[in-house]
Parts: structure tokens; sequence; C-alpha cells
């Protein structure tokens, strides 16, 4: 029997508000345990939520990004349960009426573009911390996390792979960067995912028994988690037993999924409507608005650099990875006139500095003009290119002006014809051997005719116009 | 519908509230009583309401005023009213021997 | 003296601590000696008294229920869970009487966690009426009510669920206001059912209550459910008279079964009202039957997720466990027997399989509730009822049948159903004991209740001159 993997994600998301969803604390990483808290989000009686408009625009935003439709009235709901890190004994959620619904994300696979149908996208409040292991035989709650902002982004079940798992969550990952509203760090906990995963004989359209899979943090480990579950549920399948429904946590350091045994694993959260809240309502021209906002998606985007500046494939794929990368690159190429060569330069100088020093895209010392500025004196054989990638790593280290740069680092190429005969005769004088052989049909033997050249020239002479002096003179 | 004892004892469970046998026996007849009463409203052919507060006749700010961003401040430790805090954590007793998940 | 008076002598320059010290003397006194009542909680010694010389309460004794948060004094909910329990902020209302020059004398007892109708349910011992102290003061803010109608305080505040404002005014005999949904802040209430708690507040003038009314409303940016809008005149709103007023006396609240007596004085108020100049006519308020089984679904069920916060972890009494559900349960075998019972009725209509059935439903029902005072308010400015089928009833008489104690909400639930104001005032005893007559009047018109309440109370003063 062969079986087909069907799975669905559910991703949190935390937005990056100045501050929580219903307080005015502000949402920060780190800092000393409960020193970001109040009555609201401590859950103290008497308290009283009040809704962030910043975390609805960014919600909108998320929605939108994701091809949703966003509804102009939702309703807010509590999910009842108790749990230290709860505050109050109930998260506020959304459950029957969430913000928006019915989106598609589009991503590429090894086998071709695929699609997942977003089912929704609601808003929902986070809860604290519970550290189990800090003080033996207790546990420690930290209340500095309850309240921040998430979107909750449920999908249908319409991955097939582990590996089409993994790329889709990059590319969901890639979207809400670009629009803004998230760190998306898997690490930090701003990006969690939990995934669905059931087996149906291969070409069936119904749904077997799903297990849910929780405590993944990392892309790979998700795509690792789903491997080893569905592989066990193949071999419970195959030897004739059932898929018991159950919720799994991955175990990243023995790398092994295993059963959370929990008395409370059918809950009943008993949802219904908070009453300390209205209704939330959007209106219809805000989320025509925010439509009109979104920025071009990393898609779309990538598809332009390659049809309309005519980057490859792989390149406009390195270049769009973020909206930084793929904004600065758009600057610099529309600055020097030439995709191709900007595209290089990106993926190849100013990838290695970045590298070299550590800089990201948003660190990099080194503005686009500049850049550009740079890339402009190469191709005017101003200055050669090892020059030029010099010249770079000296900008990001001190700044300053290209041209101002290469001079006073004396770069400036030498193209001036008369120095330039004078050091290419003074070389075939000096190596006749070599220049016999070059006569003679080896041709290879340029490059070493070459490097000599640019050693008499200490390096500052034109390579190109060299080579071409270089072979006039020996066709002679 | 009648509440039996089994109802009685798994409601007691989600909200945490013990009971003994007696008291399942004596909260069982109170709330059959209560819900005998409340039965008055099945069978009402209601139309669905959308609207969730129909006593709010004026609509609500749906969201706080961005201006005011005004932090209630706690002005008091956390040790004047919590039972439990050392460096600066609230104690409790750990779950009762279940998997750990650090939280949804 | 009244509130408006000892303001006025304050803002004229008596000093602002005269008249709350002289309270705390006079209540320390009276509660220490065989005459007690029983009607606070905790007093604020006089070294932590503040109060204004400026302001529309300046200098003004109040006494604050205990379920209303206040930085000074504990706040217990009348329970054992959080007895001693100083609350990090203030309520937005307990912090406008301040601001409007009132002093805090003592938070008031209370039914736990406002749940009851006869203040037997706090965990700090029955408040007693004053007029007669084998009987209940009413529920649940019945401290609040004693306090007022023993003289300890001109105005008090508490809260109103179901009635808890109103139907202790009726038995100790003052006036009792509870406002329309979202025309006070909750921020700092305790919570016990959200969509129907509002903050109320007692007089033993009309005048006084609708003072003290005026104070503490106006929007909340803390509370999401507090409507942005003005607050008219409330105070001077009781001098307006009712000539021309429509006056409507829906049948279902004067059943059959209503008490004699309790049917004679409301007619005797009506007449009163029409002799200066008002006009009375019968109306109907059809799905009235609907209203208690509507509030007690919705209100319990509210009531047990606002309640899952006292868990011992962050605040309050912690009981002891070996692991967290044991402390959780071990934390909560503090609630009262009633807060219990509505918590288990509460959880239940909510849990999974039930809830169309009861909240749903329930929901629903509401709405319709509304739409009868929508309706009936085409025709007429206020309706008027009585408060509560009985005067007092006494200790010890409903406390082992919780569908009897329900069943005596039965007048006051539809306005907090439907968001209504509504407002108590005397109007006359039967064997001694006060009786209240309600006015409930349309969303956002107050000022057409406390008119007619006061029209009422002239009639009644003029009387006795």
């Amino acid at each position: 029997m062969t079986w087909e993997a069907v799975i669905g994600i559910e991703v949190h998301a935390q937005l990056r508000t100045a501050r929580k969803l219903f307080c005015a604390d502000e949402v920060i990483f780190g800092d000393a345990p409960n020193t970001h808290v109040c009555p609201v989000c401590l859950g103290l009686p008497g308290a009283l939520p009040a809704t962030n408009p910043e975390a609805v625009r960014l919600a909108v935003r998320s929605a939108l990004s994701l091809g949703c439709t966003v509804h102009p009235e939702s309703v807010w709901a509590r999910k009842n349960y108790f749990y230290p890190d709860l505050p109050k004994g109930y998260q506020i959620t959304q459950f029957d009426r969430p913000i928006a619904t019915d989106g598609t994300v589009v991503f590429d696979t090894d086998d071709g573009e695929k699609s997942v149908r977003i089912r929704r996208v609601h808003m929902e409040e986070d809860a604290g911390k519970s550290l189990h292991d800090r003080i033996p035989g207790s546990t420690a709650v930290d209340l500095n996390r309850a309240g921040t902002p998430l979107v909750e982004i449920v999908t249908e079940p319409d991955l097939h792979s582990p590996e089409d798992t993994r790329a889709f969550l990059s590319a969901l990952k890639q979207t809400l960067e670009y629009v803004e509203v998230s760190d998306c760090n898997m690490e930090e906990g701003s990006l969690r995912a939990d995934a669905n995963i059931s087996l149906r004989p291969a070409g069936s359209s119904g749904l077997g028994v799903k297990t849910e899979i929780k405590n993944v943090n990392s892309f790979s480990g998700i795509q690792r988690a789903l491997e080893i579950e569905i592989e066990r549920q193949r071999h419970v399948l195959d030897g004739g037993g059932t898929i018991q429904q159950q919720t799994l946590l991955w175990d990243d350091h023995k790398g092994k999924v295993r059963p959370m045994r929990s008395k409370e694993e059918s809950h009943d959260y008993r949802y219904f409507p908070d009453p300390d809240l209205p209704p939330l309502r959007v209106a219809p021209e805000a989320i025509r608005e925010a439509e009109k906002a979104l920025p071009e998606l990393p898609r779309a985007r990538r598809y332009r650099l390659q049809n309309e500046l005519g980057l490859a494939p792989y390149d406009a794929g390195v270049l769009t990875q973020s909206r930084v990368t793929a904004d600065y690159f758009e600057d610099v190429s529309a600055q020097v006139g030439d995709a191709k060569v900007a595209a290089n330069w990106m993926m190849g100088p100013v990838q290695a500095l970045m590298n070299d020093r550590g800089y990201d895209a948003i660190t990099l010392p080194v503005r686009p003009a500049q850049l550009a500025d740079l890339i402009g004196l190469v191709l005017d054989g101003t200055v050669s290119e090892g020059g030029a990638k010099k010249v770079l790593a000296a900008i990001a280290e001190e700044g300053g002006e290209p041209r101002a740069v290469v001079q006073a680092m004396g770069l400036l190429q030498v193209r001036d014809e008369g120095q330039l005969f004078s050091w290419v005769d003074a070389t075939l004088e000096s190596h006749p051997t070599e220049a016999d052989r070059y006569r003679g049909g080896e041709k290879k033997i340029l490059g070493f005719l070459m490097g000599q050249v640019m050693k008499r020239s200490k390096g500052q002479a034109d390579p190109r116009r060299v080579n071409e002096l270089l072979v006039d003179r020996l066709d002679r | 519908m009648s509440v039996d004892p089994q109802d009685v004892a798994r409601v007691a469970s989600l909200a945490h509230i013990s009971l003994s046998a007696d008291e399942v026996e004596h909260l069982t007849g109170e709330l059959n009583r209560i819900l005998e009463h409340v039965d008055g409203l099945r069978g009402l052919e209601l139309a669905e309401l959308s609207d969730l507060t129909p006593q709010i006749r004026t609509p609500l700010p749906s969201t706080r005023s961005a201006e005011r961003e005004e932090r209630d401040r706690l002005t008091v430790t956390l040790e004047s009213f919590a039972p439990d805090v050392r460096d600066g954590f609230f104690v409790v007793p750990p779950p009762p021997g279940l998997e750990q998940e650090d939280s949804k | 003296m009244s509130a408006s008076q000892i303001a006025e002598c304050v803002r004229d320059g008596e000093t602002p601590l005269g008249p709350a010290r002289s309270a705390l003397v006079a209540i320390s006194e009276a509660e220490s000696g065989p005459e007690a009542l029983n009607a606070f909680v905790s007093l604020n010694p006089e070294s932590a008294l503040t109060g204004a010389s400026s302001g529309l309460l300046a200098g003004v004794p109040v006494a604050i229920k205990d379920n209303l948060a206040t930085t000074d004094l504990p706040t217990t909910c009348g329970s054992k869970i959080l007895d001693g329990h100083v609350f990090p902020f203030e309520a937005t209302v307990v912090r406008r009487l301040r601001e409007a020059g009132g002093v805090i004398v003592g938070k008031t007892n209370l039914d736990e966690f406002a749940m009851g109708s006869s203040t037997e349910n706090s965990a700090f011992g029955p408040t007693l009426n004053p007029h007669d102290r084998d009987r209940v003061p009413g529920g649940s803010s019945g401290g609040s009510a004693a306090a007022v109608a023993a003289g300890y305080t001109p105005i008090a505040l508490g809260s109103d669920t179901g009635g808890s404002v109103r139907q202790p005014a009726s038995f100790c005999g003052v006036v009792g206001i509870k406002p329309t949904y979202g025309r006070v802040s909750r921020y700092g209430l305790v919570a016990f059912a959200s969509s129907l708690d509002q903050v109320g507040t007692f007089g033993r003038t009309v005048r006084d209550a609708s003072l003290a009314l005026e104070v503490i409303s106006g929007h909340d940016p803390r509370d999401s459910t507090s409507v942005q809008r003005e607050v008219p005149d409330f105070s001077g709103a009781g001098e307006r008279g009712v000539a021309g007023l429509r006056i409507g006396v829906p049948d279902e609240y004067l059943p059959a079964a209503l008490d004699p007596g309790v049917r004679r004085l409301i007619n005797e108020a009506l007449e009163r009202l029409v002799d200066r100049g008002a006009v009375v006519s019968r109306v109907s308020l059809p799905h009235t039957n609907y209203a208690i089984p509507t509030y007690y679904v919705l209100a319990p069920a509210e009531a047990s997720s606002n309640l899952a916060r006292y868990d011992g972890a962050r605040f309050g009494v912690r009981g002891e466990g070996r692991d967290i559900g044991d402390m959780y349960r071990a934390t909560r075998d503090a609630f009262g027997k009633e807060v219990k019972r509505r918590i288990m009725l509460g959880t239940y209509v909510l849990s999974a399989g039930y809830y169309d059935e009861y909240y749903g439903t329930a929901q629903r029902a509401r709405g319709l509730i509304a739409q009868d005072f929508e309706a009936v308010f085409k025709d007429v400015d206020v309706l008027f009822t009585p408060t509560a089928p009985t005067p007092a009833f006494n200790l010890g008489e409903n406390t082992d049948d919780p569908v009897a104690m329900y069943l005596s909400d039965v007048f006051t639930v539809t306005a907090n159903l439907a968001g209504i104001p509504g407002m108590s005032v005397p109007i006359g005893e039967l064997g001694g004991l006060p009786v209240g007559g309600q006015f409930l009047a349309p969303w956002w018109e107050e000022q057409t209740m406390i008119a007619a309440a006061g029209a009422l109370e002239a009639s009644f003063a003029e009387e006795s001159t």
C-alpha cells in the first residue's frame, strides 16, 4: 500500500508592536522577569483589556499579505483553561469569527510551483513563560511575554511532504518579514509552528486520523519530525494497526517525537465571546488602503527581477531573499543602469565582505549610492576589479566617497597608452622565451605575461587594455 | 436536560473545584433544579442575533486611543501581593507529572 | 446632613476631614456595640483619611463596596480567598470620587463576589438591616445600603449585576441607582458577570445618589465597554418635575400573586405622580418570564470564567498542594457555597455540547428582552414597577433554597439584561419594613427616571411637613 501524507500547519507569529495587545506594557525580549507587567496582563481582579490599534493594523497586513479576505467585523473570544503562565485562566483569542479567512500561499519546490490554502488568520494574546527547571521542585513563571500580540495562521491540509512543508514555511516567513509584521525568529520564539499529519492511501480523498506535532523550533526540525512521524504512522498502518489521535512533542536533542502524556489532553475550552471587548471593527476603506500599501511580495518581486531585469532565477532568488536586500539591490541596479553587473557585485564581492565582517543587509555600512559609484568606476576603467574590492572594504571600515578613496589608496588605474606600451614592451623584452612560446601557439602563456606587466605596473595597469596591447604586440 | 453525578464531577474537575461525594450528590440535585427552571428557554424559536451586547446602543470604540499610552506602572513590588516570589519569578508547585511543553 | 450640604460647607471653608472624622467616630461606636450591623469589612483609621476642600463631593464621607479596588484598604469581595489582599491599583470610580473631594471611610460588606441577594453569603458574616436586625439588608450590596440607611455615610458605592443595588436600596429604605450599561467605568470593579455588572450609587436622597452618579460617570479608555458620551446633569435632574411624563406600568411586574401590600404602595405612588402631572398607562413586556432563566445562564457562565484567575498563583490566599492541580483545588476550596454553585453552573452551561443549548439560546433571549423595552419606550418615557416582590426577608429564610433566592431578583434582572438604567426609591413601609418602587428608563436617559424619583420623593416630603 502506498500512503500519501496529508499535512496542515498552524503558525503563531509574534507581531512587532511596541506594546502588548491589551495593555500598554512594552514588548521586550530578554529583560528581567516580570518587569513589563501591569494589572491587565497579570490578570489581577478588576483589570480590563483595551485593544492596541497597532496590533490590529499589523494583523490586517499579515492577512492581506497571505491573500486573505479581511472581515470588517470579528469577535474576541475567551479560551478557558488553567495554566500558571495564563494569568486570567483564559486566553483572549478569536474563535467563530476570526479577523481573516481564505488566503493562499504559492511557493516553489524542486517539483515546481505549489500552493497552500490559508483557512484563517486570527489575533490572540500570548501566554507568559513557565520554567520548570529553574527552581527544583517548582515552576517559575515570568509574565513579561503575557499579552504580546500574536497572529495565528492555520492552513488547510494541502501539504504532502516534509520538504514541501519546509519550503512552505520558508515562503510564509519570508512574506511576513517582507511586510514587516514580525521578526519571524524561531529561535527567539517570535515564530512557532505546529504540524498536523495523517496518512491516507495514495489517490484517495478522505482524511486519516491525524497526530499533532508541537515544540519544534526550526524548519529543519519540522522536516525531520514529520519524516519520523510519517515513518511511524506508515509502520503502524502497514502492520494493520490504527493511528491514535494524540499530541506529540518534538525533542530536538534526541531527534525523536514522543507522546505528550496529559490528563488534560481532551481540553474543553468553553469558548464564548469575551464580554469585556466589543466586536473588533476595521473600516472597509482601511482594509483597502492597507491592501494598496502592501509592498511587492517576495515571489512577485523575484519574477519581476527575472523577467524585467533579466536576472537568472537563482540570482533573483538570492537577491530577493529579504526585502532589505532586494531594496538595496534595486537601488544599486537603478543607479548603475545594469542589473546583471549589479547582481554580480552584490552576490560576489559584497556578499564576501558581509560574510567576512559579519554584516547583514541591514548593518552593511555601504550605502547603495556608494556601491553604485564604485561599480561605475570599475565600468569606466578608473579602477580595476581587484582594486575596487579593496576600496569596498575600506569604505565599509571608514566610509568615504569611492573616487576619493580610490585616489587615496593609489588605486587609480593607469590607462595612458604610452605608459602601458612601455610596460608591455619592457615585459616582452625581458621575457623573450615566453613571448616566443606564445607566438608558437601556447596561448596560455599570456596569463604569465599579463602577470608580469601587472607586477611591473604595481597592479595599476588597466588589465583589459594591457591584455589587448600584449596580444597586439605579440601578434605582430 | 438533566445532570448526573458524572457530569458534576467532570465540571468540578474543569473548574478545579474539589467536591466530596456528598457535595457532588447535593450539587447534582441543586443544578438539576436550577436547570429545570432554565429549560423554559429551550424550544424558543429565536433568530440569530449578530449583536453580542444588544444593550450597548452606542457603538463602542474598538481599539484604545493611540496617543494615550499611559502605562499603569506597578508602583508596588510583586512581593507585596504575591504568595511566592523568588528572583523576580512567580513560583508555583510543579505540574502533576505531565510532559513539559513551554506554553501555547 | 446630605452629601450636597456637606460639600457646600466644606467648599465654604469647613475642614475637609471634619465630617469624615465624625462619621468614623459614629461608625466605630455603633459597630462595636449591640446595635452593630456588620456593615463594614474594613475601616480607614483616622490617620489614613484623605479628602479635598473643593469638588462636587468635597469632604463627603463615602462607603465603598468591598469589590471595588482601593489602594489604602484591602478589597476582599467578601471572600476568604482575598482576605487582607490590597490591590496595587485603584478603581476608576474610586479615583473620581477622591478627585471630587470625597473621603473614603471604609469598605462595605457584600455577598461573596457579589453573588447573592441578602449579604448572607459573605465570608465575614451577614450584614443586618438597620430597620430590623433579624432581617437581611438585601444583597449583594447590603453593607453599602445599610451604611447609608443607618446614617453612617450619606452616600455609598455598590455594584448591580441583577439588582444588587436596587434591591438592597428597597430593603433598607434608601435610594439606589444602576446606570445604563457603559455609563460608568468597570475598571477596578472585580468582575462577576462582565456584560451585566455596573457600579451603582446609594444615597438617602435622590439628589445625593444622583450627585454621586454624576461624579463617577463618564468614558474610561481602560474599560472597553464604557461609552464615549457626555455626562448630563444628574444631580439637578430630580427637580425637573413630571408634568406630562408618560409612565408605563408593565403587566408582567404586577402579577396576580404579588403581595397586596406592595401592590397598594405601588398604586399609591402612581397616584402621587399623577397628582403632579404624570400620565400612567399599562404596558406589556411579553418576554419577561424568560429573564430569570436567561440571567441564570449568562451570569454564572461569565462568572465561571471571570473567577478562574483565583488560582493562588500570583495574588490572594494560596492553598497547599504538592502539584499545581492540587494547589488550584486547595486554593479554590476557600470559595463559599454560593460561589462554587455558580461556578459549577456556569462551567456546565459553557461546556462542550451544551453551549448552543444554554449559552447561545440565553444570548438570543436577551436580545428579545431588550427589544421589549425598545418597543415599550416608543410609547412611554419611563416604567414604574416594584423593586422586589416583598420587603426584607428574615436572615436564614432563603439560604437553603437557591431557586427561591434567585426568584427574588425577578423585577430587577431585566434592566441588567437589557442594559437600561434603573433606580429604587422608597415608597412606604409594610409592617415597619421599607418598600421600594423601581423606575426603569430608556438607555442613556437616567435623567428621566431621576426626575420621576425626585418628584415622588418631594411628594412624600411635602406630606410630612
